[in-house]
C-alpha cells in the first residue's frame, strides 16, 4: 500500500514533467500537431502495484487447546504488511527462530505490531515467552 | 552448592507429584477421584504456588533472563488464577481443602525456604530447575488425574486450556535454562 502511493507519486511526478516539457515547447513554438492519420505515440503507461495488509491473530484455539498463531503458514509478496493482532489473555511474542528478521518484543493483551516484508524467503517464528506457540510466513 | 540443587527438583518433584500420587489422591482415584471443588482448590494452590516462586526470584535475582521468566510467570498464573476464580464464581464452585491440597502447601514451604537461603547462580539455576520440574509434573498431573476427574464440562475445557500454557511455560524455563548453562560455561572458559 505504501509502496503504491509511492508509485503514484512518481507518476504524479513524471506527469508533471511531461506537461513542463510539452508547455516549453509551446512556449518556444516548437509544437508540431499531427497531421490526419498520423499515429500519436502514447505516453508511457506506469503499473502501479497494490501490496496488501494481512491479519495472523494470536491466539488460544479452544478445540485443540494450543496456542496459534492463525494462520499457522502465511504467504504474502515482498512489499506486503502482516499485522499480528493478540487476541489472546496473554502476552505474546513473534520472533524468529533463526536471524533477526521478526521481533516484535512483547505484544501486549489486545495489542497489534505490523512488518513489511521487504526480501523473499522462508521465516519460521514462534514466541519467546511460550515456545511451543510456532508460525512460519513465507515471502514470495 | 550441587545438592542443594539436586534437593530442590527433588522437592519441586516430590510437590507435583503429590497432586497425582498423594494418599488422597489414590484413595480419590480408587472411588470416584478428586471433587471439582477439590480440583479447583489444587489449580488455586500450584498457580499460588508458581506465584511465590516468581515473587521470590523478582526479589533475589539480579539475571536479566531469569527475572523476566520469573515476571512472566507472575503475570501468567495470575492471569490464569483470575480466570479459574472467575469460572468457579460462575459455576457456584467453591474451593474445597484436600490431602492433596494440604500437601502441596506444605511442600511449597519447604521449596520457598530452600531457595530463599540461596543466591546468585545457585539461586538462579535452583529457580530454573524447580519451574522445569514443577510444569512438569503440573502438565502431567492435570492430563492424568485433574481433566479425568472433573465433572463440568467447563472445568474440564479450562483445564485442558491450562495445558498450553503449562507446555510453555516449560519449554521457555527449558529455553532460560539453557542459556544459563552456556554463560556459565562460556564464563569458566573465560577464567582459565
Amino acid at each position: 500500500m505504501f509502496r503504491g502511493c509511492l508509485h503514484l507519486r512518481s507518476l504524479t511526478l513524471a506527469s508533471a514533467v511531461l506537461m513542463g516539457a510539452l508547455l516549453v515547447a509551446v512556449a518556444g513554438g516548437a509544437l508540431v500537431l499531427p497531421a490526419a492519420g498520423q499515429t500519436v505515440t502514447e505516453p508511457p503507461t506506469f503499473s502501479v502495484t497494490q501490496h496488501k495488509v494481512h491479519v495472523v491473530l494470536m491466539v488460544l484455539d479452544m478445540k485443540t487447546a494450543e496456542f496459534l498463531y492463525e494462520p499457522k503458514t502465511l504467504v504474502v509478496h515482498v512489499g506486503d504488511t502482516i499485522e499480528w493482532k493478540n487476541k489472546d489473555i496473554y502476552q505474546h511474542t513473534v520472533t524468529s527462530m533463526h536471524g533477526k528478521t521478526l521481533n516484535s518484543g512483547t505484544i501486549e493483551v489486545g495489542k497489534s505490531w505490523r512488518y513489511t516484508a521487504t526480501k523473499a524467503g522462508t521465516f519460521p517464528y514462534y514466541c519467546t515467552l511460550h515456545p511451543n506457540m510456532k508460525g512460519t510466513l513465507i515471502v514470495r | 552448592m550441587k545438592r542443594h540443587v539436586t534437593k530442590i527438583v527433588s522437592i519441586a518433584a516430590t510437590v507435583t507429584c503429590a497432586i497425582a500420587f498423594s494418599p488422597v489422591s489414590q484413595s480419590q482415584s480408587k472411588t470416584s477421584g478428586p471433587t471439582d471443588p477439590q480440583i479447583v482448590g489444587i489449580v488455586e494452590t500450584a498457580n499460588a504456588m508458581d506465584i511465590d516462586y516468581a515473587k521470590l526470584a523478582m526479589s533475589k535475582s539480579k539475571n536479566k533472563e531469569v527475572r523476566e521468566f520469573a515476571e512472566q510467570m507472575e503475570r501468567d498464573h495470575s492471569t490464569l488464577q483470575k480466570s479459574v476464580q472467575g469460572l468457579a464464581s460462575k459455576l457456584g464452585v467453591t474451593p474445597a481443602d484436600s490431602g492433596t491440597e494440604a500437601s502441596l502447601k506444605a511442600e511449597s514451604r519447604g521449596t520457598k525456604a530452600k531457595l530463599d537461603g540461596l543466591k546468585g547462580k545457585a539461586f538462579n539455576k535452583a529457580y530454573i530447575d524447580n519451574e522445569i520440574a514443577f510444569h512438569k509434573q503440573v502438565i502431567d498431573a492435570t492430563n492424568s488425574v485433574l481433566i479425568p476427574n472433573a465433572k463440568n464440562q467447563e472445568l474440564k475445557g479450562a483445564l485442558k486450556q491450562a495445558v498450553p500454557l503449562f507446555q510453555g511455560h516449560l519449554e521457555h524455563a527449558q529455553n532460560v535454562a539453557a542459556s544459563l548453562e552456556n554463560s556459565h560455561a562460556s564464563a569458566s572458559g573465560s577464567s582459565y
